[in-house]
């Protein structure tokens, strides 16, 4: 995990994140907040098995927290921050509990520096999941409502009635957002970066859904600079969802036209004849929320592809 | 609206849009009659969306398009950088749509929604992916522009070796994945129509009552005579494999008529030497036909290997897999609606 804090600048009042998570949109998160108020980062250790270990870290990342504050004199708002989940469309239910007892910790911490710091704003910044929540539905709207099918989407949900169920914190936003795509050496690659690494390597991919599938996919980087804004200018609304997609669903056979295009290189696929993970999914721009502008699929799908080959040079 | 697994069938529309603004309002209520209609008698299908694109539209059509997708949250408005043509346009909107299938249609009324029901139920009934709006009486009612028409079609037709060719009309129901797939295999210089034969063979016409109601108040079509071109070249460059199969067989017969030739003159000089009176003209003609049917066949050849490049460049694929399982319940559906 990381603390961010930063002085006030033209734009934006001074402030704390404790951001969870540094994979794919949590360094997307970080790369925005950098590039708008430059904060100070501070490296710190969270122990996402041990919950002994976890309590004590908490501790240390809540005194660092209240350091800093004390140093600013007066910070305008606290952000804490979970785009931490490791989760995925297979875990299982005690999976999604650990997770779940994981983000309680990270509230608790939230709930105990808004008691210490009561004079800035606080507020809570959910990263949740479009696909756990809305898997096998299509042309969601303003109105959908969440119809989890497996564990992870179950997970999901009580992961957001935890957050905004807490009363010490006076803000949450949540972002529940779909296929997050975007280039993350360090980390879970989604579809679109493995086509490209295993292309460029010559090596067979797997597709573990059909070609008709249909999925929305949003740039790390285009989510990263949404939750930046909402994080540095919390806003005045309590409790806010976001649902963070495309609004143009993309197949599988698509994307793999737009990868091999982008690569330039041949696509050596393998195909589940039985996938699990084959429902399609997909939103209407509708139900997106206002300011977001996500970035074209092909324009980003080329960004990634650029970046796939430098890292791999 | 939304649809988990397969208990109901979504549409999606596609409409590009030129010149729309005297129509799009009504085209908006039509669908929405649709939409109520199938909601009403609880159907198991769901307009999901119309996507509205405009293709640099040179009306106000971009504001009324707006407008509408404030009004109806299924509404989606798509906005084109530049003049791209109803074909791009139409591309573009099928890779915004979700629908398990897709109906593409002109933004002038000229394709009514209340047809949509009937493409839907011939295709469910067939299995077909693919089923066109044939106009049951002439369109344009101009005697000249509907036999031009069909003359053109005609000679597409033979220079492509498409069947389906004559059926080609922009009021369309395609399957979804299919849609989404030709659309993602589309360059700009392909014809969409042609590379949906690519995808499919089952493809369908249904009669309808169809007229160009643009054309015949105001005289104007939407096709010039370079448009025309355009599309003509568009046609036969996506299926070029009969011109190029023709230059193979043309090569492979003059080499083997310049074979016969050359063993009958070489008989013949051998046989009865003062029948060829002039010195030289048998060596001289065999190797001239030897040469050039060995050059139209390599060149045949050639362009026969170009082709496939050029075809696996266009993205023609190696194979497509398809779910027509959802099928039964429109069947179903449909049936119980008769009388």
């Amino acid at each position: 995990m990381k603390l961010l804090y930063w002085h006030e600048t033209d734009q934006y009042p001074n402030g704390i994140a404790v951001l969870f998570g540094t994979g794919l949109v949590g360094g997307a998160i970080e790369r925005a907040v950098r590039q708008a108020v430059n904060p100070v980062a501070q490296k710190m250790s969270y122990d996402w098995g041990n919950a002994e270990t976890r309590r004590q870290q908490s501790q240390r990342i809540e005194q660092a927290a209240i350091a800093r504050a004390a140093d600013m004199e007066r910070p305008q708002s606290i952000a804490v921050i979970w785009a931490a989940g490791q989760s995925g469309f297979g875990s299982t239910l005690e999976d999604m509990q650990q997770e779940l007892e994981t983000l309680k910790d990270v509230l608790a911490l939230a709930g105990r520096l808004a008691a210490a710091l009561p004079q800035a704003v606080h507020c809570l910044h959910h990263v949740s999941s479009s696909g756990g929540l809305f898997e096998g539905q299509v042309a969601c709207g303003p109105k959908a409502e969440p119809r989890p099918l497996r564990p992870y989407g179950s997970g999901k949900m009580l992961q957001e009635q935890a957050v905004i169920t807490m009363p010490e914190v006076a803000r949450h936003h949540i972002y529940r957002l779909t296929s997050v795509y975007g280039h993350n050496p360090s980390g879970r690659a989604g579809l679109i970066p493995t086509l490209m690494t295993n292309a460029i390597k010559r090596r067979p991919s797997y597709i573990q859904g059909s070609l008709s599938t249909l999925r929305d996919y949003v740039l790390a980087e285009d989510v990263g600079r949404f939750m930046s804004r909402n994080i540095l200018l919390p806003g005045d609304e309590t409790t806010c969802t976001h649902l963070i997609a495309q609004g143009r669903p993309a197949s599988i056979f698509e994307i793999v036209q737009m990868v091999k295009k982008a690569v330039n290189m041949p696509l050596h696929l393998q195909i589940d004849p039985h996938p699990s993970n084959a429902r399609s999914m997909s939103f209407l721009p509708s139900a997106t929320p206002e300011g977001w502008r996500p970035t074209p699929l092909l324009t980003g799908i080329a960004q990634v592809a650029q970046d796939v080959r430098l890292s791999l040079l | 609206m939304t649809k988990t697994d397969f208990k109901e069938v979504t549409v999606s529309l596609v409409v590009p849009v030129f010149a729309g603004e005297k129509y799009l309002e009504e085209l908006a209520d039509a669908v929405q009659g649709l939409r109520n209609k199938w909601q009403e008698e609880k159907a198991p299908l769901v307009l999901a969306e119309l996507i509205l694109v405009d293709d640099a539209a040179i009306d106000t059509s971009p504001d009324v398009i707006d407008r509408l997708a404030r009004e109806h949250f299924w509404i989606i408005p798509l906005h084109l950088s530049r003049n791209y043509g109803q074909h791009a346009a139409t591309v573009a909107g099928i890779l915004h749509s979700c629908g398990d299938w897709v109906v593409t249609l002109d933004e002038d009324l000229q394709h009514p929604p209340t047809q949509i029901p009937g493409l839907l139920t011939r295709a469910a009934g067939v299995g077909a992916d693919v089923v066109y709006a044939q106009a049951a009486t002439d369109v344009h009612e101009s005697a000249w522009r509907d036999s031009t028409s069909r003359i053109f079609k005609r000679l597409m037709q033979w220079l492509t070796g498409n069947p389906n060719l004559p059926h080609f009309n922009s009021f369309r129901l395609i399957r979804g994945s299919i849609a989404r797939a030709v659309a993602s295999v589309c360059a700009h210089d392909t014809y969409f129509d042609i590379n949906l034969s690519w995808f499919t063979q089952r493809v369908e016409a249904l009669e309808m009552d169809l007229k160009d109601e643009r054309f015949i108040r105001e005289g104007r079509s939407g096709y010039s005579f370079r448009s025309l071109l355009g599309h003509a070249s568009r046609m036969l460059f996506s299926s070029q494999i009969r011109f190029l199969n023709f230059g193979v067989w043309l090569g492979v017969a003059l080499l083997l008529s310049s074979f016969v030739g050359g063993v009958y003159f070489l008989v013949l000089k051998l046989l009865s030497p003062d029948a060829i009176a002039v010195q030289g003209w048998t060596s001289l003609f065999l190797a001239i036909c030897l040469a050039s049917g060995l050059l139209a066949f390599m060149l045949g050849v050639v362009l026969k290997y170009l082709s496939t490049l050029v075809l696996k460049a266009h993205g023609k694929p190696t194979f497509f897999t398809i779910d027509r399982s959802q099928d039964a319940l429109l069947t179903d559906w449909f049936a119980q609606q008769k009388p």
